[in-house]
């Protein structure tokens, strides 16, 4: 019998899986494959849901009676800023975006996002905030009182009159998450416009991009 | 092309649009802070309604980056557990496309408080109540797919289905708070933040979850415990209703927000609302 073996077009660049299938040590990596960057970042967007959720709890235990009695009102103030911004830019984006991560190149029969490198930068940004968010707490001043939304009246007063401040911590993280997710926004954006399975192209997309 | 696909890169079109407007928007910030420049500070000349444009010009559209990864949740879900394909696949796709075109010119709603001229509000009205057509429209495919269908309620169905629940709670405060004068009347209350969290967390995190569950199995090579999810699904239904509905009778007496004290009028409704918090704050680790 003819010994068969199929052999790919061209070598992949790296393998998909290096080691045994539960390594666990390429989720603490910077791996490129896409089914291990979602899970990195659903991983790392459940701490910070539960981080976030802590600041949660922390609110409504002041709100449990009328007076202000368990924490302080800068403290307070401080919490419902950063509940707001953790859950946002640290739970609700980190997840989906490792959703979309996980499912798109499977569901388009894509082999991995168009651009691999950029997606693992772009979820490695997220600790990085993440971190420069919580060192917030070390700043003079604590953290960023101005809401999540941080409206200029407030967020530009700098009372502790630093350079480094827990305003200008948030700005930081704040503009790092936009920049994280706009990689990986250009990166599903290009993987899901160029990378479908041939079969995908003219059957069911066709009303928006025409004869793509 | 499958429909989750199709939101998210309608969501993701979004992020590509919107997100330099708020990283322009910080960066701006970061300048008045340092050195001393003055975009935003009123006293040296600056604009702080500006930062607002800034702000919302993006905020609002990353809701519709939250919910429409969700909504393909939705419509990958509720076919499976309910043995029908999904109804008005092509609909479907295409409002999640006329949700991004609108998406763009109903930011101002969120100021309708801030000193923006009445023709501007009346324009913002309209177009943020224009929004509700893509999303009904969706929301009719879904129960259309579901009437008549085998329904197996495994977790991940039971998480979607309380998203959907929730999802159309939101919905329909969000139509009130669309309304100039109903959210003149409610500004800057807890009623917006009962709003916000019934969309935020009743329908993205319940969505989440379910897309979770739904694709464990898938993710992890293993099986979730049905009884445990199902006791998680509760726990979460019931704690988060009892936390979040209470904040809408609670904005219409006017309680605002952001507030550490408060008047003794409002304690009763704050009771429920923590107890609840508490609730499922204590159950929520990752069961799975």
């Amino acid at each position: 019998m003819a010994n068969l073996s199929v052999q790919p077009l061209t070598p992949p660049l790296e393998q998909p899986f290096p080691g045994a299938p539960d390594n666990w040590k390429r989720f603490f990596s910077f791996s490129t494959d896409h089914k291990v960057i979602g899970i990195q970042y659903i991983t790392l967007a459940f701490f910070f849901f539960l981080v976030g959720g802590l600041f949660a709890m922390i609110i409504r235990g002041e709100l449990i009676t009328p007076e202000a009695d368990l924490v302080d009102r800068t403290v307070y103030n401080a919490m419902f800023t950063l509940h707001g911004t953790v859950m946002l830019f640290l739970w609700t984006f980190p997840v989906l975006a490792g959703l979309s991560n996980y499912l798109v190149p499977l569901m388009i029969g894509a082999r991995d996002m168009a651009f691999p490198r950029l997606n693992a930068i772009a979820f490695w940004m997220v600790p990085v905030f993440g971190v420069v968010l919580m060192a917030s707490f070390l700043a003079p001043g604590g953290p960023s009182q101005a809401g999540w939304w941080a409206y200029p009246p407030t967020s530009i007063q700098n009372p502790s009159g630093q350079l480094i401040n827990g305003q200008t911590l948030w700005i930081l993280a704040v503009a790092l998450s936009g920049i994280s997710s706009i990689m990986g926004a250009v990166n599903i954006v290009t993987t899901i416009v160029k990378m479908r399975a041939p079969g995908m192209a003219g059957s069911k997309c066709r009303f928006l991009f025409g004869r793509c | 092309m499958p429909i989750f696909v199709w939101t998210v890169l309608s969501a993701q079109i979004i992020q590509l649009f919107g997100l330099p407007a708020l990283t322009a928007g910080a960066v701006m910030l970061l300048f008045d802070l340092t050195l001393g420049t003055s975009f935003f500070d009123p006293f040296k000349g600056g604009d702080p309604i500006l930062f607002q444009h800034f702000f919302w010009f993006y905020s609002h559209p990353a809701v519709y980056v939250i919910i429409l990864p969700i909504f393909g949740i939705f419509s990958e879900l509720f076919p499976v557990y309910a043995r029908k394909p999904l109804f008005g696949y092509k609909v479907v796709a295409i409002s999640s496309i006329v949700i991004v075109i609108l998406s763009a010119v109903v930011w101002v709603h969120h100021m309708f408080a801030s000193g923006t001229p009445g023709w501007m509000r009346m324009l913002f009205m309209f177009s943020t109540m224009l929004i509700a057509v893509p999303t009904g429209v969706k929301v009719f495919a879904w129960v259309a797919t579901i009437w008549g269908g085998k329904l197996r309620l495994t977790t991940a169905m039971l998480f979607a289905l309380g998203g959907l629940v929730m999802f159309v709670f939101a919905g329909i405060t969000g139509i009130m708070l669309a309304a100039v004068p109903i959210d003149i009347h409610v500004n800057n209350t807890y009623f917006v933040v009962g709003h916000f969290h019934y969309v935020i967390y009743g329908a993205t995190v319940m969505g989440v979850y379910a897309a979770l569950y739904h694709w464990f199995p898938k993710i992890t090579g293993r099986m979730y415990y049905e009884g445990l999810g199902k006791l998680h699904f509760v726990l979460t239904f019931v704690g988060t209703n009892l936390n979040f509905f209470p904040m809408h009778p609670l904005g219409l007496q006017g309680m605002p927000r952001r507030v550490a004290s408060y008047d003794p009028e409002f304690a009763f409704w704050n009771v429920i609302a923590s107890l609840g918090a508490f609730c499922w704050g204590f159950r929520r680790c990752p069961s799975s």
